[in-house]
């Protein structure tokens, strides 16, 4: 329920390149679709 | 420019604190009371989770991002002004000014950091967490800790309904089994 809904999940590291370079990060997901899934 | 803008941006560590962290005190020693088998929480915590805090307070703070510590813990002496459902961990000796409620020794809080009490669960909803941010002008917020499906989850949930855009550190994380 937290990935892509509450929050973008990722790892650390990926978190750090994020704070120095323009990286794609994973997709924040339709919040409806995200509760969908979660139940 | 960088995805995740530095000035814009704040670590929110919730809750990696002695009373919660330490085998045999506090948070784990009463799981294991209760037949909890905490080995994978202990060593996740001391192989995966601390490590990439180190490693991401670290970059935060070279790029010139906040860092922010949760305490879930107490200021009263008598523990009264904790979630009355948090009430139960005063045995933990969870207050502002005693050891179980300090930020773990491998992690470095320095100046310029942020530390607050929070008396409950989600940092937004019991401790001064929003102002701060709301004051810095920070629009994201990367969450770390434990546990995740508890404090760590109801924080960022918190976030996300005050407007921050949320990112949780997965191996950042920890509790007490890995498919939590």
């Amino acid at each position: 329920m937290i990935d892509g809904f509450i929050a973008t999940v990722a790892a650390t590291d990926v978190l750090i390149a994020a704070l120095t370079d323009d990286i794609e990060l994973p997709g924040r997901t339709n919040a409806a679709v995200a509760w969908s899934k979660a139940f | 420019m960088p995805s995740l803008e530095p000035q814009r941006t704040a670590v929110v560590v919730v809750d990696l604190v002695n009373h919660q962290c330490t085998p045999g005190r506090g948070m784990l020693q009463s799981w294991q009371s209760a037949g909890i088998d905490v080995s994978y929480i202990v060593d996740r915590l001391q192989t995966t989770t601390i490590p990439a805090n180190q490693r991401l307070l670290s970059a935060a703070r070279q790029v010139g991002a906040k860092v922010i510590f949760l305490r879930v813990g107490a200021y009263s002496c008598d523990y009264e002004d904790l979630t009355p459902s948090f009430r139960g961990i005063s045995a933990w000796e969870p207050r502002a000014d005693l050891w179980g409620a300090q930020v773990v020794d491998q992690l470095d809080v320095v100046a310029g950091d942020i530390s607050l009490i929070k008396t409950g669960s989600g940092g937004f909803y019991t401790s001064a967490l929003d102002s701060h941010l709301r004051n810095m002008r920070i629009e994201h917020v990367i969450y770390t800790g434990v546990i995740t499906n508890g404090c760590v989850m109801l924080t960022a949930a918190g976030g996300m309904d005050r407007g921050y855009a949320g990112y949780l550190a997965k191996d950042a994380t920890a509790t007490v089994t890995p498919t939590l």
